[in-house]
């Protein structure tokens, strides 16, 4: 499959700043992307680089294949969509959307068709002779997103477009624009703070940190196998234990907890004796009573109970020292009281790391 | 604001109107108060005033329109109220756009730096309005600066005449005075614009000319229109400037208005029906103008 | 006595002036105040304030400075900046708040003959000091009216051309002779509606010219217009137009004053007088007067005949490069102030010139004979041409 946009050896410095260390990444035809960072991790400057507002210090773009690299924005088959909108507001909607298609010189009827199309693509029909400065957040996104869509771009670059709005209108809108990209089989690169929205949103997320790519993968690779540390950090929520490597059999390994051993899986090489973090998601762990019954796991006493409406939260301490969190159902969780001794069991393909990697 | 006025108003409650309460009140803030005794007052007066005749001395209380007729009848007034707009006008379209360049570099060029050359600006407004006249006087003279400076690299040979004692330099040095001012509204008013805007349609594909008409200029255009006033009204109606750098071309309007001031032969009812006249004429100039700033800056 | 004056003088007239000093009085020559006798008008109760409304200079700041501060008398000065304001400011709510007016005989002349409030016939009596002065100013027409005096004469000069003696040797015979083109850039002119129409009617050959018909008057405006494109611009004031001449961007000036060869000096820049030996120019003369509801009438007598000492009228006179009104002044002047003004006209008992020249045409048409607000609009036209 053809890439969509081309990303080779971005670097990018302001100064004695480094933005962007080092990317390589190469975007699907059709494909819903998500760069997915913290503030700062450069997520935003490379949208920007390869929208044409910023030349990388080093690299090249490419953009179906074409090298855009040093041209200016307005060449580029690739239109942007900013947080704000950033609707013209002296025009109306109809104005704003038409925008790009009056300037390519488009007959009338062919200008007014299109409009309306987006708008329906938008669902905000019959609302063309709004002014811009009369309209909603939600309704500013729309016609941003559709004034950016009426040129008719390979490539949809889209900066936090979701951030400001509230998380009812958010959770909304991540749907719709699911939906309009799919509708249309357009390219989006979607730039997001939010890894909940890149989870629901994105065919494959990319996540930054301080200017690298830390991992590339589906939703469900990066979830349940993440690259490191601070991408199972990032993602979801996990428990990040220490301990220190026991024994190394292969690729499984046995770590000790607290005097307790547990088995793991690791993918990278790691020695006896080594620190090392153990991640286990809340969901993964089960928490069980003392007894004939209990499982193989790590003992432990209940230092928290906490009610998150679909879910309750335990927080189990191993050794009075580390808390584990574990999630369960309501009727999971019944008869568990703070204090009680409990077994804590989670699946061997926990992953672990040595404690300094990334 | 609501709250103050209700607040203020509690033993007058009975009497606020339903729909324009708060409009009647702003009527009493100071500024409108201000503007009613120092500018509305006057004018009035004066236009009464522009309605009678002057008889040696005296002022005679009459209800004629002869100084009006004597206007529309003499060729002098309409040379000169001709004059006076053109220059006003000439003026107006140099320094907006010069004011316009400047607040574009100022707000997104310099960015924070800006701010201190602005201050900069500002500062030669400091510096007296007659200084400032004498000072052309100095680069422009025959022997001024600018001559001095051509001679001396060979450029020409005698200085140029034109370029003081002329309309030229009452162009020059009005374009210098009030560039300062027409800075101010346009600079705050590019607050409005932000970065993303002027992206936003750089990246659908607008450049340069189509930019400033289509977004530039439309979302800074209260400040135009303030700046527009500033220039037009004040380059009209400043008549120091002209009488000093001016020459022999440099009478406009406002030096016969100020001559119908004086004491010996003075004709103030004259004075002031000239100086309504211009009014007039300045202000349904500068609104023929607006409009056509509007037209140009849409489809 | 003469000795100590005649030094203080002379180092005062080699002293710096500034222009900036000529536009707002002569502030700044802190080293020449006269320590004259005490006026005999001391016996009355003198003290608080005084209102002066007249020409920048003629407040006498530093001549009188030590006689005020000895009389306890705080001088407030307003200046005008045309001959008539007075008048305006007179009609504009003054009355009853002016104290010492400077108006020039013209002026003068016309308000007592239209018999306008304005002046205040004086008491002589009081003003004793005005003995001295020459024939010319002693009984002026121009100053009296149904027998009362209403001013004391203070300065006098003339109107000349100034002109820039590295360029030209002198001035032509008559005003229309500017025509000419080889003074094409050279000329400028005074921004004044009666002075220069009087010149030029005078050139053109009119007998009296301040009575002039529409015809005489349109051709005295053709006359002008001929000069029209040889003159660089028109002075807003004395100084403006001292100003274009010193930067050189004019060589001769048209409707002058001897006192801006002085302003020139001091730029470094030599200028001389002379006016059109065909057509000669018009005397002016400025007189003290005291407004009508004069607030503060004993300190205006006072200080009045303590300016017209012979001590403080030479003072003044050098101090604005005119001609002194006192005869026992003339003497205590430096020689230089001596020659630039012909004294002998003012020896004259009748006034000679200064009798019979009036440069103001009439208020109102009288006949045939237009009037100043004629002159005005013509003036303006000129200036629009």
């Amino acid at each position: 499959m053809k890439s969509a946009v081309e990303i080779l050896g971005i670097e990018k410095r302001f100064g004695p700043t480094v933005a962007i260390e080092h990317v390589d990444l190469a975007i699907d035809e059709g494909e819903f992307l998500s760069l997915l960072g913290a503030s700062g991790c450069g997520k935003s400057t490379l949208l920007r680089i390869i929208a044409g507002f910023e030349s990388p210090t080093r690299g090249r773009i490419k953009i179906q294949g074409e090298d855009v690299t040093g041209w200016p924005p307005h060449r580029r088959p690739s239109n942007i969509v900013f947080q704000r909108g950033a609707l013209f507001p002296h025009m109306n909607v109809f104005d704003n959307i038409a925008y790009s298609l009056r300037l390519r010189k488009w007959p009338r009827k062919r200008i007014a068709e299109k409009v309306e199309e987006m708008l329906a693509l938008v669902r905000l029909e019959d609302l063309g002779h709004r002014g811009a400065n009369e309209l909603s957040g939600g309704q500013i996104q729309r016609v941003a997103l559709a004034r950016a869509l009426a040129a008719e771009p390979r490539v949809l670059l889209l900066d936090e477009p979701l951030s400001a709005l509230d998380l009812k209108l958010r959770e909304q809108m991540q749907l719709e624009l699911r939906t309009i990209q799919r509708q249309l089989g357009a390219t989006f690169v979607f730039v997001t703070h939010d890894q909940t929205e890149a989870l629901v949103m994105s065919d494959r997320i990319a996540i930054m940190n301080q200017g690298h790519l830390v991992q590339l993968g589906t939703p469900r690779e990066i979830y349940t196998r993440p690259a490191s540390v601070f991408a199972s950090a990032f993602i979801g929520q996990t428990n990040l234990i220490r301990c220190t490597v026991a024994a190394v059999e292969g690729s499984t390994v046995t770590v000790e907890i607290g005097g307790q051993r547990m088995p793991a899986a690791s993918p990278a090489s790691l020695s006896p004796g080594e620190p090392a973090t153990l991640s286990v998601r809340p969901e993964a762990v089960r928490v069980h009573r003392i007894g004939p019954e209990a499982p193989f796991g790590i003992d432990a006493k209940v230092a928290e109970i906490i009610y998150l409406g679909s879910s309750i939260r335990i927080g189990a301490a191993i050794n009075g020292d580390a808390i584990v969190w574990a999630d369960l159902r309501d009727e999971e969780a019944e008869g568990l009281t703070p204090g009680m001794d409990v077994r804590l069991a989670w699946p061997p393909t926990a992953i672990v790391w040595k404690e300094t990697s990334k | 604001m609501t709250d103050l006025l209700t607040a203020a108003s509690r033993g007058s409650r009975a009497i606020r109107p339903s729909g324009g309460g708060s409009g009647a009140f702003r009527l009493l803030t100071p500024a409108a108060l201000y503007y009613a005794v120092f500018f509305a007052i006057p004018m009035l007066c004066l236009f009464v005033l522009s309605f009678w005749r002057a008889q040696g001395f005296d002022l005679i209380v009459d209800f004629s329109l002869d100084n009006y007729w004597k206007i529309a009848q003499s060729p002098v007034y309409h040379v000169l109220l001709l004059r006076t707009v053109v220059i006003g006008f000439i003026t107006a379209l140099i320094v907006v756009p010069l004011a316009f360049a400047l607040s574009y570099v100022l707000h997104f060029v310099l960015a924070r730096r800006g701010q201190i050359v602005l201050q900069l600006v500002l500062l030669s407004l400091f510096s007296g309005y007659l200084v400032r006249i004498y000072a052309w006087r100095t680069i422009l003279g025959k022997q001024g600066l600018l001559n001095s400076t051509l001679m001396w690299l060979g450029v020409i040979d005698s200085p140029l005449e034109f370029l003081i004692y002329s309309n030229f330099a009452t162009v020059i040095t009005l374009t210098g005075l009030l560039l300062p001012l027409a800075v101010l509204p346009i600079y705050s008013s590019m607050a409005n614009i932000s970065r993303d805007h002027l992206e936003v349609a750089r990246d659908l594909g607008s450049r340069r000319a189509h930019l400033v008409r289509t977004i530039l200029v439309p979302m800074a255009l209260p400040g135009i229109r303030t700046a527009s006033a500033f220039a037009f009204l004040l380059a009209a109606g400043d008549f120091v400037t002209p009488s000093l750098v001016g020459g022999t071309q440099g009478i406009m309007i406002g030096n016969v208005i100020a001559d119908q001031f004086r004491g010996i032969g003075s004709n103030w009812p004259l004075g002031g029906a000239i100086a309504f006249v211009t009014m007039a004429l300045v202000l349904v100039v500068y609104f023929a103008a607006m409009r056509l700033i509007r037209w140009v800056t849409t489809w | 006595m003469n000795e100590s004056v005649r030094s203080l003088l002379d180092s005062k007239f080699h002293q710096k002036f500034s222009r900036r000093r000529f536009l707002q009085g002569a502030a700044g020559l802190a080293t020449l105040t006269v320590i004259g006798a005490p006026s005999r008008g001391e016996a009355a109760a003198l003290g608080g304030q005084l209102n002066y409304f007249g020409w920048d200079g003629e407040n006498g700041a530093n001549v009188a400075k030590d006689f005020l501060a000895k009389n306890n008398i705080q001088m407030q000065s307003s200046f005008q900046v045309s001959g008539d304001e007075a008048l305006t400011r007179f009609n504009t709510g003054g009355r009853g708040t002016l104290d010492i007016l400077t108006p020039n005989k013209d002026f003068q002349r016309t308000i007592l003959q239209a018999g306008t409030e304005l002046f205040q016939p004086l008491d002589m009596a009081r003003i004793p000091n005005a003995a001295d002065l020459f024939p010319a100013f002693k009984q002026a027409p121009w100053l009296i009216k149904d027998g009362k005096t209403y001013g004391v004469p203070l300065i006098w000069g003339d109107e000349p051309c100034v002109y820039n003696p590295k360029k030209w040797d002198g001035v032509p015979a008559k005003y229309t002779d500017f025509a000419d083109p080889k003074y094409k850039g050279e000329i400028v002119f005074m921004d004044d509606p009666f002075g220069n129409t009087w010149l030029f009617a005078k050139s053109i050959g009119v007998a009296d010219p301040s009575r002039l018909t529409a015809a005489q008057l349109q051709q005295t405006m053709e006359a002008m217009l001929k000069v029209k494109p040889n003159i660089v611009t028109i002075g807003a004031s004395f100084a403006d137009m001292a100003d274009v001449m010193v930067r050189g961007d004019a060589s001769i000036g048209v409707c002058g004053w001897a006192y801006q060869t002085l302003i020139a000096k001091e730029k470094g820049v030599e200028l001389k007088v002379a006016s059109p030996a065909d057509d000669g120019t018009y005397y002016w003369q400025d007189a003290y007067a005291i407004a009508l509801d004069a607030p503060h009438a004993d300190n205006a007598y006072a200080f009045i005949d303590f300016m017209s000492s012979a001590q403080s009228n030479a003072a003044i006179a050098t101090e604005l490069g005119s001609g002194c009104t006192n005869a026992k002044a003339f003497d205590l002047l430096d020689p230089v102030m001596q020659g630039l003004y012909p004294y002998d006209v003012v020896r004259k008992a009748d006034g000679g010139i200064l009798n019979t020249q009036i440069v103001f045409p009439p208020q109102q048409t009288e006949g045939d004979i237009v009037g100043t607000q004629a002159w005005i609009e013509a003036w303006q036209a000129f200036k629009a041409a």
